[in-house]
């Protein structure tokens, strides 16, 4: 009986969460200017009005950009710190740990300005899309680093004695044994980071200079009634293609090494 | 995102070990060796930042000119008292500068009741992944996890398209013939930011919850049965209480960033739907008061982080969770 | 120092002769100012086959973390080999271990488990894997080079971990209680494997572990660790034969243990249950505890009629049939705990509950315990 219930329940939200976000590409291919039922027919004529319009492909350069170094980056940055978290004891660990996922409950307006403050006022620099992916590099630290340590947590801390009894080095261990098991923990955690800069508004919105990034070219479009067929297209090109990283990232970081932990799902 | 909520979680949670063994420091050091560059990288650019906006918050601007003599004016500014009463929801407030503390409570009540929407919307679905889904629970959680890191913008703006004047709903019901007028009240209200704030978030939550029901010990469930208990109580008696910290931990996890929220209300919450968010974005670019955006900015930081501790201290928050550790 | 008994020393300079491939020399160990070993002296004979045993928490893996190089003591001196090795990293030590949890390395398969330490040693590939196909043929896995070790059952990954530390030849083979983890079937098979590989390899085997039996079919020598101090060593005969003290005595075996006072050389007084003739090597006077094992004792008269042995009075009080041997609780006026007694069936009848029964046994048997 409540096992019906649930189920019931689980299709209807999976329908809430999904409805609305597939509106977007439902009515990216109707036939008419407008987001309403009925339907007036199928049409690819939004998604060809979007093939050279210059400023969207700018931007869409600068965010790949950003979004490539970004991931690059944070994950770079993120390996050694897992590392350290999972395997190394030292004082003031839990404290260090907290200020590294202090991004995740400051509310990214708060975080925009305060970069934007302490870059224009305090060190006169130029706003520019450098100074976009130092705030993104911020915001995906914390994320690389949570899939990291979950990833080599799930790990005996045996392995790695294992590995230094039968005469490894540190280094040669790090080389032959921590790389290759946290392996598709960095492929998850360079998706990641690269995903969340990608669809990053707040921050690039504020820290931009004169050149856009795909989500601040969207957000200027969406005041605009007479660009939404344009907007919906673009919309669904993105969802599509941040869809298709997510699963490839999910799916990377659940191969390989089974864990009975739940919290590496 | 489970290990965010995991991760933050532990974080406050180990207590400082004491380590004054001599083998111990070289593993110390390295440990911070690995740790600086990240480290280096979030004082430089969260840690500085900070700081700078703090410094700021003491400044002031007139026009265009900022005088950076220190002075608390800004903070006064936002409590200073005056004889003009300005009545909001039947809250009377006798400011002379309302607009911050309104927004601001306006936006914890709808960031608060967004939280709970999500978290009864999310708990029956990870329970239902917890206990009834056997098969292919990889691509069930995969499923529920994709939503939340597509754009966060398009997924507030197709609430625009569904609830909008023209809108899916409103086009949709006319279409059908139930109604004849579009329906004006679905966007540009609190309720719009709401409902899509909790759909934003309700995939964030969801994984959190579903491990801590996850790791339950199935025996435990079994023993509450073999001493009486029936389905529901048991569920009342172990499950909730088991899950409890998790599940609060992720609710923090999505109450502390929506108050600050910006991009939902601009897009779906019209004229009185705003919240704190956008005052601050006005006041740095439009109202060119950065000091006063700062003030505002700090001020409702600390107003957030005494909630959530007065929150947790009066639920027993670190007792709850120690408990379950042991 | 635990008191030491004459005969155990004896035995020690026997197996380790004048030069002992470990010497631990007052080796201490704490962890954030908890001490987890203290002064800890000890010397392990080349090809021996050593046990440290002690209940969980004992330091007896510590020590053997220290011993790999996993652990730094925190005061002491060991020597490998006459080499003093503190401060030699564990990629550099001439030891290898079997963890407890046999940390296998997910991402590699059997052969590659058994070859990953073999790339660190100065050998050619033909060399090594000759070396992997003989650890396969020794842990009787032959057939399974490129099985992928998510593959392998429990006692598979034990064979893995054992041929992995093999194959590097190592000094000393350090086992971290590789069998807990085994059912008692396959445990007890592979504790026979265990020693027979030992004896043929005549490599020196370090073990750990918390179960006595195993402890006693596996040794030559035995060390009995507890909070953090070695209380006794000695062979397995030695230990149970004559424990140093009452831990020893309880912690080995089963042993009922009655409060005394000596009086003699050879004479004690139980109080209650007046003069038992028991050697002692205490002084007159002194507080001590008589520690009989339960089958020693004899339930009926002493065996040959003798006329010098020990009696006590009591009735029945428990008996358990256990095919081969009966287990008796015998109630006895003026003891606070009913005395176990242990009969073989071949010798005794079930005796019924209640029944007045008499305990004999021969005036050598008692042991005199200090404490």
């Amino acid at each position: 009986m409540r096992g019906w219930g649930l189920t019931v329940y689980a299709v209807f939200f999976i329908a809430f969460i999904y409805g609305p976000v597939l509106i977007l590409p439902l009515f990216s291919v109707n036939d008419s200017n407008f987001a309403t039922f009925p339907m007036a027919g199928f049409t690819l004529r939004h998604y060809a009005g979007l093939w050279g319009q210059k400023p969207l492909l700018d931007a869409l350069v600068n965010s790949l950009k950003i979004a490539a170094g970004v991931s690059v980056l944070a994950t770079a940055l993120a390996v050694p710190a897992a590392i350290a978290v999972t395997r190394h004891r030292f004082p003031g660990k839990p404290a260090v740990l907290s200020f590294m996922m202090l991004p995740l409950v400051i509310p990214s307006i708060v975080m925009a300005v305060a970069l934007l403050v302490i870059v224009l006022r305090f060190l006169g620099i130029q706003l520019s899309l450098w100074t976009v992916a130092a705030g993104h590099v911020v915001i995906c630290l914390p994320f690389c680093l949570s899939v990291l340590v979950s990833r080599l947590e799930g790990f005996d801390a045996a392995l790695e004695e294992a590995s230094r009894d039968l005469g490894c080095s540190p280094m040669q261990t790090f080389w032959r044994l921590t790389f290759p098991l946290a392996g598709p923990g960095i492929i998850s955690s360079l998706l990641l980071g690269f995903i969340i800069s990608f669809d990053e508004f707040v921050i690039a919105f504020f820290l931009t200079g004169t050149e856009n990034t795909l989500p601040v070219y969207l957000y200027s479009q969406l005041r605009f009634p007479n660009s939404l067929p344009g907007t919906l297209a673009l919309g669904s090109l993105i969802l599509v293609a941040s869809t298709a990283l997510v699963v490839l990232a999910e799916v990377i970081r659940r191969r390989g090494v089974q864990s009975d932990n739940p919290g590496d799902l | 995102m489970v290990e965010v909520a995991d991760t933050a979680a532990r974080a406050g949670l180990l207590g400082p070990r004491r380590g004054r063994d001599p083998g111990r420091r070289r593993e110390a050091l390295t440990g911070f060796g690995l740790l600086s560059p990240a480290l280096l990288l979030m004082i430089a650019m969260l840690a500085l930042p900070l700081a700078a906006l703090i410094v700021l918050s003491f400044w002031t601007q007139s026009g265009f000119t900022l005088d950076r003599t220190p002075t608390l004016a800004n903070y006064w500014r936002l409590i200073e008292p005056s004889d003009r009463e300005i009545v909001w929801m039947g809250i009377h407030f006798h400011l002379a500068y309302p607009v911050p503390a309104i927004l601001i409570i306006k936006s914890l009540v709808m960031s608060l009741t967004a939280t709970v929407a999500t978290i009864l919307l999310a708990y029956p679905m990870a329970y239902f992944l917890a206990f009834r889904v056997k098969r292919n629970k990889a691509a069930w959680i995969i499923l529920l996890t994709v939503p939340f890191w597509t754009s966060y913008l398009l997924r507030v703006f197709s609430w625009k398209v569904v609830l909008g004047f023209n809108g899916a709903i409103n086009s949709g019901l006319m279409s059908l013939g139930i109604i004849d007028q579009p329906l004006d009240f679905l966007l540009y209200n609190p309720g719009a930011v709401m409902i899509t704030l909790a759909h934003s978030w309700v995939s964030f939550i969801v994984l959190p919850i579903y491990v801590s029901l996850e790791k339950i010990d199935r025996t435990m469930l079994e023993a509450a049965s073999d001493l009486g208990d029936s389905k529901w109580k048991r569920f009342r008696r172990i499950t909730l209480p088991l899950s409890m910290p998790g599940t609060i931990s992720a609710a923090l996890l999505v109450f502390i960033p929506t108050v600050g929220d910006y991009v939902t209300p601009e897009l779906v919450g019209g004229p009185g739907g705003t919240m704190i968010g956008s005052l601050v974005q006005q006041l740095f670019t439009k109202q060119n008061n950065a000091p006063m955006g700062a003030a505002v900015s700090i001020v409702m930081m600390l107003i957030i982080g005494s909630l959530v501790l007065i929150f947790l201290t009066l639920i027993g928050y670190w007792r709850m969770r120690a408990r379950r550790a042991s | 120092m635990a008191p030491t008994d004459a005969l155990t020393d004896a035995v020690a300079e026997a197996a380790l002769g004048a030069d002992p491939l470990i010497r631990i020399e007052a080796i201490s160990k704490s962890f954030g100012g908890v001490p987890a070993l203290s002064g800890i002296d000890l010397a392990i004979a080349r090809g021996e086959f050593f046990s440290l045993l002690g209940a969980s928490g004992c330091g007896k893996t510590t020590l053997l973390r220290i011993l790999a190089g996993i652990e730094t003591p925190s005061s002491g001196r060991l020597l490998i080999d006459g080499q003093d090795v503190v401060g030699v990293p564990a990629n550099r030590r001439p030891t290898n271990m079997v963890f407890q949890s046999y940390a296998i390395f997910p991402h590699l398969n059997v052969e590659e488990n058994i070859g990953y330490g073999l790339r660190n040693l100065k050998i050619g590939k033909a060399e090594a894997r000759a070396r992997i196909e003989e650890a396969l043929r020794l842990v009787k896995l032959e057939g399974y080079a490129r099985r992928n070790s998510h593959a392998l059952s429990g006692g598979q990954r034990q064979r893995v971990a054992l041929a992995r530390a093999l194959v590097m030849r190592p000094k000393v083979l350090l086992l971290d209680e590789p069998l807990s983890a085994l059912d008692k079937k396959l445990r007890e098979e592979m504790q026979l494997e265990l020693r027979a590989m030992q004896r043929t390899l005549g490599i020196t085997f370090v073990f750990v572990t918390h179960d006595q039996e195993e402890a006693m079919t596996l040794s030559d020598r035995i060390a009995i660790v507890s909070a953090g101090r070695i209380l006794q060593v000695g062979s397995p005969q030695d230990l149970y034969e004559r424990p140093a003290n009452r831990e020893v005595a309880e912690f080995l075996g089963s042993m009922n243990l009655i409060p005394v006072t000596v009086t003699g050389p050879r004479a004690v007084d139980s109080g209650p249950l007046g003069p038992i003739v028991a050697p002692a090597a205490l002084p007159a006077g002194a507080k001590a505890h008589l520690a009989l094992r339960p089958e020693r004792l004899r339930l009926g008269a002493p065996e040959g009629g003798g006329t010098s042995a020990n009696r006590l009075a009591g009735k029945v009080q428990e008996a358990v049939y256990l095919g081969d041997r009966i287990h008796y609780l015998v109630e006895v006026p003026g003891l606070a705990a009913p005395l176990r007694v242990v009969a073989a069936n071949d010798t005794a009848r079930l005796e019924r509950l209640g029944a007045p029964v008499e305990i004999t046994w021969p005036e050598d048997v008692g042991l005199v315990l200090e404490g």
